[in-house]
């Protein structure tokens, strides 16, 4: 199907706390970038574990390009909310580090995209000197630089202050744009997804059921403008009243 | 300064009640007979030094690798735990008269004892550092797909460089102490031997002597370890600037 990487009915049940996920499907095309919305619980995070290989999931496949992938780890390169920098590394050595988990690690490479993000001057800092913001970029900057193609980020924003966050999403979009590889985004925030996405899965409350599909049409490279547009305001608007349709509205 | 003070009253006082100097000597007296007796124990510290340190670097590298071992192997931890505190638990005074039975009145005796003092502290603190990484750190490092064994190297084990070396500073204040008392079992020269000598001549004054040598020792001992630490220690306020 021509998809970078797919999931094919992913379920999974915990013994604690029942069914999870029931019958996931979806899948990110190549240099794609897809968001995902949900309620708070309702399960993104744990489908992100299972494609990453912490958890085996009761039912369903997972494929990266034709090779399928349930329970393997290493195929995918993450970024979490926390920044989760390894404090006793330098900024530059911490960029080096999705690398160094499977090859030589091209350190001229690291340096010359801190370059590009004018973080050149923290290359031997420490995350503890650093921002938030700037640790958060820190992080994108070394799940990019990780072999891997398809690139997995949990609500990597949610944890800044709104200017920042807004900041970072323009950022990223300038940068990923830069070096497109496929993109699965876990968010609470409408407009951030719409802002950043090609498509949008919305998810159910939990168990997590996909319940739409929505395609965004804007081309790229995207300005702030986008968010004053009509257009814009409307597919808002829709998924807005989808998500309370399914009794989610708390969450936005 | 607090020290300084502390020294004027204790001078103060054994002037004021003229209290013997073999029950209590001024410090003026003590500083004198240091200079004095010089020679004499000069090589009682050369010798205790050298066990000591020894004991110490053994130690450390002993409780290190223990606790590596527990921490890789968590079916030798419930086996080994109750042995580790059951190795503290046993006093050394009885246990050090044994080990000069099996080992005679040398070095290796003697060595066995801060061993076993120093080791401790550095495992306890080395297992803690092991354990008590960030769950974002390894939750990170897993769904990157990090293999266990670039867990434990690039994960675990600098997380525990902080707490460990704070084991390696409690173990450096144990370890003069140590050595001179594995003296007292017998030897032919150290502090401890000085200690002893001097005690049983009711050379008051000489004990002190090798009191303020003791503390001495352990804090140059423990400022080295400092040292060390702020110059591997880079990443946090409490190690670095
Ligand atoms: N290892 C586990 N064992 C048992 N239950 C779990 C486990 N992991 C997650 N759950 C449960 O699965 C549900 C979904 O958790 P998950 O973290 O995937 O949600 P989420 O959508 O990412 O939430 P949030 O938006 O708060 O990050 C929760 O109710 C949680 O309690
Ligand atoms: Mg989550």
């Amino acid at each position: 199907m021509g998809a970078k990487i797919s999931l094919e009915k992913i379920t999974k049940a915990f013994i604690e706390t029942g069914s999870v996920l029931e019958e996931i499907s979806l899948y990110v095309k190549e240099g794609e970038f897809v968001s995902i919305i949900g309620p708070s619980g309702s399960g993104k995070s744990t489908i992100f574990q299972c494609i990453g290989g912490l958890l085996l999931p009761d039912n369903g496949e997972m494929f990266l390009g034709e090779r399928k992938i349930n329970g393997g780890t290493g195929n995918i390169a993450y970024m979490p909310q926390q920044p989760s920098l390894l404090p006793w590394r330098t900024v530059l050595d911490n960029v080096l580090l999705g690398q160094e988990l499977f090859q030589k690690p091209d350190k001229q490479e690291a340096q010359d995209w801190l370059k590009k993000i004018n973080l050149s001057d923290y290359e031997n800092a420490f995350p503890h000197q650093l921002s938030g913001g700037m640790n958060q970029r820190v992080a994108f900057i070394r799940a990019l630089l990780s072999p891997q193609s398809v690139l997995l980020l949990d609500e990597p924003f949610s944890a800044l202050d709104e200017f920042t966050r807004f900041d970072m999403q323009k950022w990223l979009l300038s940068v990923w744009e830069e070096k497109r590889k496929s993109v699965l985004f876990i968010t609470h925030n409408i407009e951030e997804a719409i802002f950043l996405s090609d498509r949008i899965y919305l998810l159910s409350p939990r168990p997590a059921k996909i319940v739409q599909e929505i395609s965004i049409p804007f081309k790229r490279p995207r300005t702030d403008l986008l968010l004053l547009e009509n257009e814009f305001l409307q597919l808002k608007r829709d998924i807005y009243s989808a998500l309370k349709a399914g009794g989610l509205h708390e969450s936005v | 300064m607090v020290l300084l003070l502390f020294f004027l009253l204790w001078e103060r006082v054994t002037h004021v009640k003229e209290i013997p100097p073999w029950l209590l000597p001024a410090p003026s007296v003590i500083f004198k007979e240091a200079i004095a007796s010089y020679p004499l124990f000069f090589p009682d510290i050369g010798a205790t030094l050298k066990l000591a340190i020894t004991g110490l670097l053994l130690g450390s590298t002993i409780g290190f690798l223990i606790a590596m071992m527990l921490h890789l192997m968590p079916s030798m931890r419930n086996a080994f735990y109750p042995l580790l505190i059951l190795s503290q638990n046993v006093p050394i005074i009885v246990l050090a008269p044994l080990l000069v039975i099996w080992f005679g009145f040398g070095f290796l005796p003697k060595l066995i004892i801060i061993i076993l003092v120093c080791f401790f502290p550095v495992t306890i603190a080395s297992l803690d550092g092991f354990s008590n990484v960030p769950g974002e750190l390894k939750h990170y490092m897993r769904m990157s797909g990090a293999t266990a064994m670039q867990m434990f190297t690039k994960v675990e084990l600098p997380n525990a460089l902080p707490p460990l070396l704070s084991g390696v500073k409690i173990a450096a204040t144990y370890s003069v102490m140590g050595a001179v008392i594995s003296e007292w079992l017998g030897a032919e020269k150290g502090i401890g031997v000085f200690m002893t000598l001097s005690s049983s001549a009711f050379r008051t004054d000489r004990v002190f002597i090798a009191i303020f040598i003791i503390v001495f020792f352990s804090m140059i001992l423990y400022s080295l370890i400092v040292v060390i630490e702020k110059k591997l220690i880079k990443w946090n306020a409490k190690g670095g600037e």
